[in-house]
C-alpha cells in the first residue's frame, strides 16, 4: 500500500494542477482578474519582503557580511546575563499567590455603554481582558474593542499630566482656576457653565451631574458622540410616542431582515445579539439549546452531543438589504446591495405587503420586486418568529417602519422588546451638540467643560466647532490624549483609562454593572467622577466613595453583601430596564419620501471597525488588525465598487482593481477631502463608503498621519449620507491590505452547503468510503487510507484538536486581537505589512464566492460578490512539512500532537515557512517588540517575548494548555493520596490513558462571540470537539484543508452553512430577468419600460 | 619544510579543537552558569541558620511553592513575625526594618536566573516527588545562599530524561536530610509510576519553552 499509494498521490496532484481552478471562491480582484504580475507575486512566500535589499546583493558583499556572521555569531554567546532584582511586598495581598493569575470583573464603557469584562490580572497587572458570561450584553464573548485595553492602558502615548496653557499644571492649580474663574463669572448662582459629555448612562455619574446642576443653576448638558443612535431614537419615538430602547431577543427569530443595520457589531448589545443569532444558525446545537446559559457551554464543556442538524424552518434566514459591505451581510443568505436612499422604498413595500396594503415600487427599484415579495412573505409566514431591524444610518422613517413591521408581525414581546430609555436623559446627539454652538455663538457660555469628548476632531463640520471653540472665555478638555480639542482648550485634564478607575455603567438593557480598577492609575489621571466631584465645590471624593455612596443609598443597610455580589458577579441583578408594554399596531406609517434618484453619487459615513470614532487610533494592534471585509490595515479608503470604479475612469473593466489606491477629490457641499480608492467587490454601485475616524492629527506616534479625516465632510443635516461629487487627481496612495498575503493558489479552501444540501447529504455513509480524513489518515482516490513513511504513533496522551465552524464566523475579528494580546505578538507599522510581514498567529480570510450566473467580465463577478470567513491559523499537522525541513528542530512534533515551536533554537533560515501550505508560520524580520518600558506590564508574563530572526506561529495556547495539565496533574496526584477525586476523561479504547478531562479554552475561542472556535481533547470521547470530529451525522459537512498533501491536520472546519428561500434559488440574473408583470406588487402609473 | 607546513596543518587542527575546549569548558564553567557564587544580598540572609538551626519549613517563607511556579519570597511582613521580636537591634536587620517603616520592598538578588525563554513550575516538581534539595542544593548548610546546580538544560534533561534517578515520596520533598535509599531505582519506577509522570513527555520543547 504504502508503495503504491505515493505515485497515485503525485499523479493526482498533477491532474488537480492540470486542471484549470474552478475560481468559484476568490479574494480579491487581482486574483479575477489575473494579470502576470499578479501570478508572479503569489509564487513567492513573502511577496515583497523575500528581498531584504530590494537592489539586490552583489557577490562581494555578500561574502563579506556571511564572513563577518560567521565570526561575530560566536560573540552573541559572550554577554553575561544581568543580574536581576526579586521584589517582594512588604505585605502581600491576602488572596493574591505570586505567579498566579487573578480574576476580576469590570465593564469596558464605550459611548456611554457598558460590556462586562472579566480581567486577569498578574501580580497587580492587566495582562487579559475576557468577556464575563454573566453580562447580558457579552454573554462572554468579547470584541476587538475590549481586547485592545490592556494595550489601551499601557499606551506610552496616553496624557500623564495636566496642561493648562501648554504649561505642565497640577489638579490643585485647576481646581483654584476652575474656583477663581467662577467667581470672576459671578460665582456659583450667576456663572454660566455648560458641560460636554459622552452620553451617559453611569447612575452615579447622572448623580453627580444632578449634584452639578444644583450647585450652579446656570449649568447646561450637552451629549455629544458622533455615532450616537439619534436615529433610532427618533425612530422609536415616532412609532411609540416617547422615548424607550428597543432589544431583540435573535434566539427566537427564524427570519430576518435587516435593514442597512449591522447588528452583528455596531450595537451595544451586539455581542449578545451576534451569539443568539448564530445559535439559532449553526448547526451544532439543539433547538431546546438555544435558551440555555452560555455559561456553562463555554466554561464546563456541557456541550449537547451533536444532535441532528435543525430543519430549514428553524434555523434562521437573514435578508440584509445594505448600502455598504458589512460582516452582517456576509452571513446574509440574501444580500441586497443598495444605496442608501434606496433602503426606505423597499422597506416601505414590504411594510405594506405584511400589512396587506401593497404600495407600488418605484420604477428604478422594479428589478427587486421579486426579492421584495418573496421576502415579506417569508417574515408573514413567520409571525411571532421574525425580526426587522433598522440601521442607525438609516433615517427615522425606517426605523419606524422597522416598528411597524414587527408589531404587524406579531414579533412585540417575543424578538423585540421595548425597554425604559437606558440613559437618564436621552438625547439627539446632533441637536444637542448644535444647540451648544448656537448657545457659543450666542455669547451665552462663559466655562465649557468637556469629559472624554473630541468634538474639533469628529463633529459636524458645518458647526466650525473648533472657531467656535476659541471665543469662549474659560474651556477645559478631560482626555487620556492630549487630542486636537485639548489643543483648543486652557486646560487639558488626563482622564484614567477604564482598567484604572471606579465607576459604574449601564449595558444595553438597563443591566448596570461596577467598574473597578485592576491597577491604580499610572499616571496623575482622574476619571470623569473625580472631576465632577472636584468642581462640585464640596470635599472631593475618590470615585470608589461616590459609586459606593450611591449604591448604599440604593440599598440602604443590605449594601455590604450586595455591594460584594455586583463586585464579583460583576453585573447589579435586577437592574434591568423595565419593559414598557406598547399595544400593537398602534403606531401610523410615515408619509412617502419622493422617488429615489439614480444618477448621483452618494457617500455613506460609517464608523471604523477596529478604530471605531477615532479613539482607537492610537491602539497599534487595532490599527493594524484587517478590517473585515477590505482587509486593509492603517488606513482608511473610498469604497466604491468596481462598476463605479470603471464609471470613474479608474479601471477597466479587465482589471478593476487598478483602482485601488488611485487619489480622489471627494466634495459634499463646499468641503473637499482628498483620499484613496479602493474598489470593493459587493459595494453598491455608486456609493461611496466611508470610515470616520482617520486622520488623527494629535493623538500620539502610532495614530498621528493614518489615513484620512472624513469628518469635514459630514453635516448636521447629513450625518450619515450625503450626495457626494468626485474628482479623479492625480496620484497614487499605498494601501496595506492583507488580502493578498498567503494566498492559495485558487484552491477551494472554504466549502460551503446550503441546509438543504446538508440534509440530502445526511444518509449514512461506510466510513471507509468517506472522502474525509480522520486523524492519522489521508484519502485517495475516495477511501481513507494511512499514509507515512514514519512509524504510527498512538498519542495515548491529551490529544489537542480544533473545529472551526465556518457558519459561525462571523468575521469580527476578536481571535485575531485576542491571539495577539494573549501571545506577545507585536505590531509591525505599515511599511512591513506592506511587505507582508504582519505577525498575526491568527488571521481570518475573506473569500468571495460568484452569485448566479457564471460571469467571465472581473467587474461583473465583483458586483455580486458573496463574502465569507475562514480563521486560519497553524493546523498543527501530524504530518508537518514545516518540521521534516527545520535543520535545527527549533519545530517539532510533541506527544500531545502539538507542533511546537521553541524560539530559542531558531536559527532564521525560514524554511519552515517556505514549506508550510497553509502559510501560517510568521518570522520576526526585525525586532518588532517594543522595548518600552510602558509595555512590559501589559505582556503575558507566560509567554516568551520574540526578538529578531525567530520564527513564530500559534502555539494553540501551550502556555494555557501547559497550565491546565499542570494544575489538574496535581489535583489527580493529591486526590489519590487524600481519598478525593477528580473528574476523568472518558476514552474511546485502552490505547488511550486515563487522565483528569481537561477543559480550558484557548485565547480565540474564549473571545470568540458566537463560538465559531471548539478546541479540546479529541481523546475525551466527551468534548464537544472530538464530539464534531467523529460523529457520522456530520461527516457531510466535516472536512480538513488541503489534506490532500496528507498534512494530517488537527484544526478542521465544519461547511458554512446557509438557508436560502427556496424562492430565490433563481440566480440574480434570472430574478432581474423576471418580467415584473408576474410580480404582485403592483407597477407604479406609468408602466414598466 | 614539509615538517614545518606539516607541523602548521596540525597545529592548526589542535588549535582548533583547543579553541573549541576552552570554549566548551567556559561554557560549563561556574563563570558562565553562575554556579557556587556568592551574591551581595541587602541582608545576609541564612539558611543554614533558619533551616538548619531553627528547622523552619521551606513552606513558612515560601509560601506559594506548592500552588504555583512561583515559589514566593517571603514579605517584609514575613520577617518582622519574629524580628519585630527577637534581634530587634540588630544592625544587619536594618533593611528590613527600613523596608517595614517606608513600605519600600527589599530588593534581593535573584540567584537562581532561569533564561527568559525557560519556563520553570515548582508547583509541578514538588507536588510529584522531586525534592527541594534535589536541585538547591544542601541548603540547610549553606550560610549564604548560593546555585547549587548548573541550571543549564543538559542539567534539566538529566531528570527529565529519567526521572526514576531522583523521585522521592511526596511527604519527603521538603525533608532537608532524606537520604536516598538503595533501592532508588525501584522505588522511582514505582513513584514514576504512581505519580502518573510521564516520561516521553518531559522531553517535549513546549514542557518548559513557549
Amino acid at each position: 500500500m504504502i508503495e503504491t499509494c505515493p505515485h497515485h498521490h503525485e499523479e493526482d496532484r498533477d491532474a488537480e494542477s492540470a486542471a484549470p481552478p474552478s475560481n468559484q471562491f476568490w479574494r480579491s480582484l487581482e486574483e479575477l482578474s489575473n494579470t502576470p504580475e499578479f501570478e508572479a507575486m503569489l509564487n513567492r512566500e513573502f511577496p515583497a519582503a523575500a528581498s531584504l535589499w530590494k537592489e539586490g546583493v552583489s557577490r562581494r558583499r555578500f561574502l563579506a557580511l556571511m564572513g563577518a556572521s560567521m565570526a561575530l555569531v560566536g560573540l552573541n554567546g559572550c554577554s553575561r546575563r544581568p543580574t536581576e532584582k526579586i521584589v517582594p511586598y512588604v505585605i502581600q495581598p491576602e488572596q493574591l499567590v505570586p505567579g498566579k493569575a487573578l480574576q476580576y470583573a469590570s465593564a469596558m464603557p464605550l459611548a456611554g455603554y457598558g460590556k462586562g469584562v472579566i480581567v486577569d490580572q498578574q501580580m497587580g497587572r492587566a495582562i487579559k481582558v475576557e468577556g464575563n458570561p454573566k453580562h447580558p450584553s457579552t454573554l462572554g464573548g468579547t470584541d476587538v474593542f475590549m481586547q485592545a485595553g490592556p494595550l489601551a492602558l499601557c499606551d506610552p502615548d496616553r496624557s500623564q499630566v495636566a496642561v493648562n496653557r501648554g504649561n505642565v499644571a497640577t489638579w490643585s492649580g485647576f481646581e483654584n482656576d476652575f474656583r477663581a474663574t467662577v467667581q470672576q463669572f459671578g460665582g456659583n448662582q450667576k456663572v454660566r457653565i455648560r458641560l460636554l459629555t459622552e452620553p451617559v448612562t453611569s447612575p452615579t455619574l447622572f448623580a453627580r451631574i444632578q449634584r452639578l446642576r444644583s450647585t450652579y443653576k446656570n449649568l447646561r448638558w450637552h451629549q455629544w458622540s458622533p455615532f450616537a443612535r439619534d436615529n433610532a431614537g427618533a425612530g422609536i419615538r415616532a412609532a411609540l410616542g416617547r422615548d424607550a430602547n428597543v432589544v431583540y431577543d435573535f434566539s427566537k427569530a427564524t427570519r430576518i431582515l435587516s435593514l442597512d443595520s449591522n447588528f452583528l457589531t455596531d450595537d451595544p448589545g451586539s455581542l449578545r445579539y451576534a451569539a443568539q443569532f448564530i445559535r439559532r444558525r449553526t448547526p451544532r446545537w439543539k433547538p431546546d439549546d438555544l435558551t440555555a446559559h452560555h455559561e456553562s457551554a463555554r466554561t464546563e464543556n456541557a456541550y449537547q452531543v451533536p444532535s441532528p442538524v435543525p430543519s430549514a424552518a428553524d434555523m434562521n434566514r437573514l435578508y440584509v438589504f445594505e448600502s455598504s459591505y458589512t460582516i452582517t451581510g456576509a452571513k446574509a443568505d440574501h444580500r441586497l446591495a443598495l444605496r442608501p436612499s434606496e433602503i426606505e422604498f423597499l422597506a416601505r413595500v414590504i411594510a405594506g405587503e405584511i400589512q396587506g396594503a401593497p404600495t407600488p415600487l418605484p420604477q428604478p427599484l422594479q428589478k427587486h420586486a421579486q426579492l421584495v415579495r418573496a421576502v415579506a412573505a417569508d417574515l408573514k409566514q413567520n409571525p411571532g418568529r421574525s425580526l426587522v431591524i433598522a440601521g442607525d444610518s438609516q433615517p427615522p422613517n425606517v426605523h419606524h417602519l422597522a416598528h411597524i413591521m414587527n408589531a404587524a408581525l406579531g414579533n412585540l414581546g417575543q424578538t423585540v422588546s421595548y425597554i425604559e430609555p437606558v440613559e437618564p436623559e436621552p438625547v439627539n446627539c446632533t441637536k444637542s451638540l448644535s444647540e451648544l454652538v448656537t448657545a457659543i455663538n450666542n455669547k451665552e457660555v462663559d466655562l465649557l467643560l468637556m469629559v472624554g469628548v473630541n468634538p474639533v476632531f469628529d463633529a459636524p463640520a458645518d458647526l466650525n466647532f473648533a472657531d467656535a471653540l476659541e471665543t469662549i472665555p474659560w474651556r477645559a478638555h478631560l482626555s487620556q490624549y492630549l487630542d486636537e480639542t485639548s489643543y483648543h482648550c486652557h486646560w487639558h485634564l488626563p482622564e484614567s483609562h477604564w482598567l484604572e478607575m471606579w465607576g459604574d455603567i449601564r449595558a444595553h438593557d438597563g443591566t448596570v454593572s461596577i467598574l473597578q480598577p485592576l491597577i491604580a492609575p499610572l499616571y496623575a489621571t482622574r476619571n470623569a467622577l473625580e472631576l465632577l466631584s472636584a468642581i462640585a465645590g464640596q470635599a472631593p471624593t475618590s470615585a470608589y466613595a461616590a459609586v459606593k455612596n450611591y449604591w448604599a443609598e440604593v440599598w440602604k443597610n443590605e449594601v455590604d453583601r450586595r455591594w460584594e455580589d455586583a463586585l464579583r458577579a460583576g453585573v447589579i441583578e435586577g437592574t434591568a430596564s423595565r419593559p414598557i408594554d406598547i399595544p400593537a399596531g398602534q403606531a401610523k406609517a410615515p408619509d412617502l419620501p419622493t422617488a429615489p434618484t439614480t444618477s448621483a453619487l452618494e457617500i455613506n459615513f460609517r464608523p471604523d471597525p477596529t478604530i471605531f470614532d477615532g479613539r482607537f487610533a492610537n491602539i497599534g494592534w487595532l490599527q493594524e488588525c484587517p478590517k473585515p471585509i477590505t482587509k486593509l490595515t492603517w488606513d482608511n479608503a473610498a469604497l466604491i465598487s468596481p462598476q463605479t470604479a470603471v464609471s470613474l475612469g479608474l479601471a477597466d473593466r479587465k482589471n478593476p482593481e487598478l483602482a485601488n489606491g488611485q487619489m480622489l477629490e471627494l466634495t459634499v457641499g463646499d468641503r473637499t477631502v482628498r483620499m484613496p480608492a479602493w474598489a470593493q467587490p459587493g459595494q453598491p454601485d455608486n456609493v461611496i463608503t466611508v470610515h470616520c475616524g482617520y486622520g488623527r492629527t494629535r493623538i500620539g506616534r502610532v495614530g498621528n498621519g493614518a489615513g484620512f479625516n472624513v469628518y469635514p465632510l459630514r453635516a448636521t443635516g447629513s450625518m450619515h449620507v450625503a450626495p457626494v461629487s468626485i474628482k479623479r487627481i492625480p496620484g497614487t496612495y499605498p494601501l496595506a491590505c492583507t488580502q493578498n498575503h498567503q494566498l492559495m493558489h485558487g484552491r477551494d479552501i472554504v466549502k460551503t452547503s446550503t441546509i438543504a444540501e446538508v440534509h440530502e447529504k445526511r444518509e449514512p455513509r461506510d466510513p471507509a468510503e468517506s472522502d474525509i480524513a480522520l486523524e492519522g489518515e489521508t484519502t485517495q482516490h475516495g477511501r481513507r487510507v494511512k499514509l507515512s513513511i514514519y512509524p504510527e504513533y498512538d498519542y495515548p496522551g491529551y490529544r489537542w484538536g480544533m473545529v472551526i465552524d465556518q457558519t459561525a464566523c462571523i468575521g469580527c475579528n476578536a481571535c485575531v486581537v485576542a491571539c495577539q494580546s494573549e501571545n506577545n505578538i507585536p505590531v509591525v507599522g505599515k511599511d512591513e505589512v506592506l511587505m507582508s510581514r504582519e505577525m498575526h498567529w491568527l488571521r481570518i480570510d475573506t473569500y468571495f464566492a460568484d452569485q448566479g450566473e457564471p460571469q467571465d467580465d472581473p467587474t461583473q463577478r465583483a458586483s455580486s460578490a458573496q463574502a465569507m470567513f475562514q480563521p486560519m491559523l497553524c493546523q498543527h499537522c501530524e504530518n508537518a512539512p514545516c518540521e521534516i525541513v527545520c535543520p535545527v528542530e527549533a519545530t517539532s512534533h510533541s506527544f500531545e500532537g502539538i507542533n511546537e515551536m521553541t524560539y530559542n533554537r531558531c536559527v532564521g533560515t525560514r524554511y519552515c515557512s517556505n514549506n508550510c501550505p497553509y502559510k501560517v508560520r510568521r518570522f520576526n524580520f526585525f525586532r518588532y517588540a517594543d522595548p518600552a518600558p510602558n509595555l512590559a506590564i501589559m505582556r503575558n508574563p507566560e509567554v516568551t517575548v520574540r526578538t529578531r530572526g525567530v520564527m513564530e506561529k500559534c502555539s494553540f495556547c501551550i502556555q494555557r494548555i501547559n497550565r491546565e495539565r499542570t494544575e489538574k496533574k496535581i489535583e489527580w496526584v493529591k486526590a489519590e493520596e487524600q481519598g478525593g477525586s477528580v473528574t476523568m476523561r472518558s476514552v474511546p479504547n485502552e490505547h488511550v490513558e486515563a487522565l483528569p478531562a481537561a477543559t480550558h479554552l484557548t485565547a480565540c475561542q474564549q473571545a470568540c462571540p458566537t463560538e465559531a472556535i471548539i478546541f479540546g481533547d479529541i481523546n475525551d470521547t466527551n468534548t464537544f470537539v472530538s464530539r464534531l470530529k467523529t460523529a457520522a451525522a456530520y461527516q457531510p459537512i466535516h472536512y480538513g484543508v488541503l489534506t490532500e498533501l496528507n498534512t494530517q491536520p488537527r484544526v478542521s472546519y465544519l461547511h458554512r452553512i446557509t438557508n436560502p428561500n427556496p424562492a430565490l434559488t433563481l440566480s440574480r440574473t434570472t430574478v432581474e430577468a423576471t418580467p415584473a408583470s408576474r410580480s404582485s406588487i403592483p407597477s407604479p402609473p406609468g408602466g414598466a419600460p | 619544510m614539509n615538517v614545518v607546513s606539516r607541523a602548521s596543518i596540525f597545529g592548526f587542527v589542535f588549535f582548533l579543537i583547543f579553541i573549541g575546549w576552552v570554549g566548551a569548558t567556559l561554557d560549563r564553567s561556574p563563570y558562565t552558569t553562575g554556579q557556587g557564587i556568592v551574591k551581595d544580598q541587602p541582608v545576609p540572609f541564612s539558611h543554614e541558620h533558619h533551616v538548619g538551626g531553627l528547622g523552619i519549613d521551606c513552606r513558612y517563607c515560601h509560601t506559594s511553592v506548592e500552588q504555583s511556579r512561583f515559589a514566593g519570597m517571603p514579605p517584609t511582613k514575613t520577617c518582622m513575625t519574629c524580628h519585630s521580636q527577637i534581634w530587634t537591634n540588630a544592625q544587619i536587620l536594618e533593611p528590613v526594618r527600613e523596608s517595614w517603616r517606608t513600605s519600600q520592598p527589599i530588593p534581593w538578588v535573584r540567584v537562581h536566573n532561569l533564561p527568559d525563554y525557560a519556563y520553570f513550575n515548582h508547583a509541578i516538581h514538588v507536588n510529584k516527588g522531586v525534592g527541594c534539595n534535589t536541585c538547591h542544593g544542601p541548603v540547610n548548610s549553606m550560610p549564604l545562599m548560593v546555585q547549587y546546580s548548573s541550571l543549564q538544560m543538559r542539567w534539566c534533561l538529566e531528570c527529565h530524561r529519567e526521572p526514576e534517578k531522583y523521585i522521592r515520596p511526596r511527604d519527603q520533598v521538603f525533608n532537608m536530610n532524606y537520604i536516598t535509599p538503595p533501592n532508588q531505582m525501584v522505588l522511582g519506577k514505582s513513584l514514576v509510576e504512581k505519580y502518573h509522570v510521564k516520561k516521553e513527555q518531559l522531553t517535549n520543547c513546549s514542557v518548559c519553552h513557549r
